[in-house]
């Protein structure tokens, strides 16, 4: 079954890990501090939302199978965090979720790369521009999926959550790679 | 297995053009415009021939001293390496 669908392990420990941590950072450190500062927010979104910047990656490198990939890990946290804690949250909201980002990808892909080559210049542009639709795209469906209504505040909440985290989470990702690469020089 | 090691190698990629167009990185100018022609020019195998940078847009406009100037100096860096076989102008990428 996983050789037919081309899927492999050590991808799937290595998205499954980026995601699970992701979503560790983003609801131990990130929303205790959201509660002290923000107390007025609603609790469903965070205003930094690290594993949006996951979803991005994975299918923005493995497309399709990027969703595969992260149904595991969104729904073990979903369960974990979100129907553990009581937060009023739907059950198709992580399928949706990723759904939307694979939805942003290949509309950037159709509508934007195809025209031109040298569009966004860098890959990591092209990302951040599938991210962005991607959080709207997700605060729109979130939204709905909690309220069956548009909520703009939900969909601005999420929307810009789902966005700095993308962003934090490459510049992390950057502080990564430099330290990696000091480290390898020491030793 | 070697399809999760392409992926990294393609993340590891966009992080570092990313660091290097943020300026984020601790390499001169010229430096940065050579390494991210190279990234550009360079196939699948991250090779790439010096007369490739010099017609490529971002490192055209560089004067021949100082576009060798930054080639060396991705070289001392590690960032670039010489072909092993010293076969004249050939030059990899390093990976990030």
């Amino acid at each position: 079954m996983l050789r037919k669908l081309n899927l492999d392990w050590l991808t799937f420990v290595v998205v499954s890990v980026g995601y699970i941590s992701a979503y560790t950072i983003t609801s131990g450190l990130v929303l205790p501090l959201q509660k002290i500062f923000a107390p007025q927010l609603p609790i469903v979104f965070s205003v930094l939302f690290l594993p949006h910047g996951i979803r991005v990656l994975a299918v923005y490198f493995l497309g399709w199978r990027g969703i595969l990939y992260l149904i595991p890990s969104t729904y073990l946290m979903w369960a974990i965090s979100v129907y553990g804690a009581s937060i009023d949250l739907a059950i198709l909201s992580p399928l949706a979720s990723l759904s939307v980002v694979y939805v942003a990808f290949r509309m950037v892909k159709i509508f934007f790369v195809s025209r031109s080559k040298d569009v966004f210049g860098f890959s990591w542009k092209e990302c951040l521009v599938i991210a962005a639709f991607a959080s709207v795209f997700n605060g729109i469906v979130l939204s709905i999926l909690h309220g069956d209504t548009f909520d703009w505040i939900l969909i601005i909440g999420y929307s810009s959550g789902d966005m700095a985290g993308q962003i934090v989470l490459l510049l992390l990702l950057i502080a990564l790679m430099k330290i990696n690469r000091k480290l390898t020089k020491l030793i | 297995m070697r399809n999760a090691m392409k992926q990294l190698s393609r993340l590891s990629k966009l992080i570092f053009e990313m660091e290097i167009d943020l300026g984020l990185s601790d390499l001169s100018q010229p430096e940065k415009l050579v390494l991210m022609a190279a990234h550009e020019q360079s196939d699948s195998d991250g090779q790439f021939h010096t007369h490739q940078l010099l017609s490529h847009p971002l490192s055209a406009k560089l004067a021949r001293p100082t576009f060798f100037r930054a080639l060396k100096q991705l070289e001392q860096k590690e960032l670039l390496l010489r072909n092993p076989e010293k076969k004249r102008g050939l030059y990899s990428v390093a990976e990030t």
